[in-house]
């Protein structure tokens, strides 16, 4: 079997355009950006969300608003350093796959979680809240 | 703010409701223990354990029960010893020292449980560890006309009071027979078992009467000794309750209609018991107007913190944090787990899908939904981006 092939920058913003007919990706050679409104569940707030993704790179997802409550020493579940969300495991996201299939719905999930977390003070997303981060973490490795 | 009921909302309150019952486990090992003390009591009253000796009554029959938010989320579960004997031969006083006597002699014997012996007013109570066993002495009421009615004493052990919790419990099932049908008959589809016992649906009223309980029990935490008996809020919800529907639209309409099925004639408010109507369930209310103004109050306030619950509009979290104020923290809890679980759940058997244009996560693929098409792993905190 070939291996699957790349989606085109354009490929990725007809499908996001399809799912969320409102939203208008801004789109460069190879490079996407989509801003989008996201509501995980019907009691949840509606979110904005900023996803950037660059050819050769996993895509980076923000919340725009409102603004994220990280606890008073500044920690927040799953997010990297520069605040972008923590979607994904290393390889668990390839070039091949719609951003609106996997990231969207992802980003999704992560706020449901976190609204959650919010409450609770506990991450339930997956995973036993209690164990020990998988160490390959900060080492992702670029595509 | 507007005011919405939701699929969400009726599934983080019934998840939420959920904590406070019986688990499964909890009530087969119930089961066992009170099947122990029958055995023990018929020994020592030279019967037969098997015809209808001990048997649960209140909650624990009526499907509501609500673990005790005042002591760490014990269950208590009421039985009745009903002792085969006419009342002739017998006072209130000998029948609950008698019965006391046999309990006694279960303890001595170290039981499996290993449980502890209190007398109260008119039972006694067994402790085992997470929950106890209110027996309830009894005697068969031989001029009824219903086989199961009894003659229990009153508090001061001078007369003989009329009950009828076998028939209560049966009125109470029947109000919500075409609900316990309906859910029946969905269990047994999903799970090709022919016959699921009754106990395992719960029905909207059930769960409704579970959660105006613990609200009571939160709302009265300075003064329990004004609590209105759960027997009055069981009553008047199963009078309010119109069939099912959606677990928060019918919580809210039993809310709102209970308290006009409070009567009155001309001595003071009834709550006449549907099955032995010359009792009246709010005795304890005459000539204390505060008990009555304490029950209207309270749950005028419940009816208002459960329409917070539809109306709290800032985030899942802000729902699951008045869901802690309402309920507890248990119910709370447990909702937050569901609700998590539920869609990591789905997601790893490949079903999770979302609504186009707004992102609403769901677990079935439906018109309009976009399906998620690959697992994946929240990993990782607080790292530098690659």
């Amino acid at each position: 079997m070939a291996p699957a092939r790349r989606l085109t920058i354009a490929q990725q913003a007809l499908g996001l355009r399809s799912v969320f007919p409102d939203s208008r990706p801004v789109i460069g050679r190879d490079r996407l950006c989509w801003t989008g409104r996201l509501q995980p569940c019907e009691l949840s707030r509606i979110y904005t969300v900023k996803i950037i993704y660059t050819v050769g790179r996993y895509p980076v997802t923000r919340i725009l608003d409102p603004q994220l409550s990280a606890t008073e020493t500044g920690f927040l579940p799953h997010t990297y350093n520069d605040q972008s969300l923590c979607l994904h495991d290393a390889g668990q996201w390839a070039e091949h796959m719609l951003i609106v299939d996997t990231i969207v719905p992802w980003t999704a999930e992560w706020l449901l979680h976190y609204e959650i977390w919010v409450a609770t003070g506990e991450w339930l997303g997956d995973q036993d809240p209690g164990a020990e981060l998988p160490s390959h973490y900060d080492d992702l490795p670029a595509l | 703010m507007t005011r919405f009921s939701s699929q969400a909302l009726d599934e983080l309150l019934g998840t939420g409701i959920r904590q406070l019952d019986i688990t499964s486990a909890e009530r087969s090992l119930a089961v066992t223990r009170y099947g122990a003390v029958a055995r023990s009591l018929a020994a020592h009253w030279n019967t037969d354990p098997h015809d209808g000796l001990v048997y649960p009554q209140g909650s624990m029959r009526l499907g509501t029960i609500t673990r005790n938010f005042h002591q760490n989320d014990e269950i208590d579960i009421d039985l009745v010893a009903r002792r085969d004997q006419a009342k002739e031969s017998t006072t209130q006083a000998d029948l609950k020292t008698d019965t006391g006597l046999g309990l006694e002699k279960f303890v001595l014997g170290e039981p499996e449980g290993d449980p502890t012996l209190d007398e109260g007013k008119r039972c006694w109570t067994l402790h085992y560890t997470g929950f106890h066993l209110d027996v309830l002495p009894a005697l068969p009421n031989l001029t009824a006309s219903s086989d199961s009615a009894i003659i229990i004493t009153d508090k001061e052990m001078l007369r003989w009071q009329f009950s009828n919790p076998v028939a209560y419990a049966d009125w109470f099932h029947g109000v919500m027979a075409k609900e316990i049908e309906e859910k029946l008959k969905i269990i047994a589809k999903r799970t090709s078992i022919e016959e699921v016992p009754d106990w395992q649906v719960k029905t909207t009223l059930q769960q409704t009467v579970q959660a105006l309980k613990r609200h009571r029990d939160i709302y009265f935490t300075e003064n329990l000794d004004q609590r209105p008996a759960s027997i009055v809020i069981t009553t008047l919800a199963a009078h309010a309750y119109r069939g099912g529907g959606d677990l928060y639209e019918v919580l809210d309409d039993i809310t709102d209609r209970m308290p006009g099925f409070v009567q009155r004639d001309g001595q003071g408010y009834v709550v006449a018991n549907p099955v032995e109507p010359k009792e009246n369930f709010v005795d304890r209310w005459k000539g204390k107007p505060e008990r009555a103004v304490a029950f209207f109050r309270w749950i005028e306030q419940a009816k208002a913190d459960f329409d917070g619950l539809s109306r709290a509009g800032g985030g899942l979290d802000t729902v699951i944090r008045k869901m802690a104020d309402v309920l507890g923290e248990g119910p709370a809890r447990n909702a937050s787990q569901g609700m998590s679980r539920g869609i990591v759940e789905t997601r790893r058997r490949g079903q999770l899908s979302y609504k186009a244009g707004t992102g609403i996560l769901a677990g079935t693929s439906v018109t309009g939904t976009r399906r998620v098409t690959r697992d994946h792993d929240f990993h990782g905190h607080h790292g530098a981006r690659p």
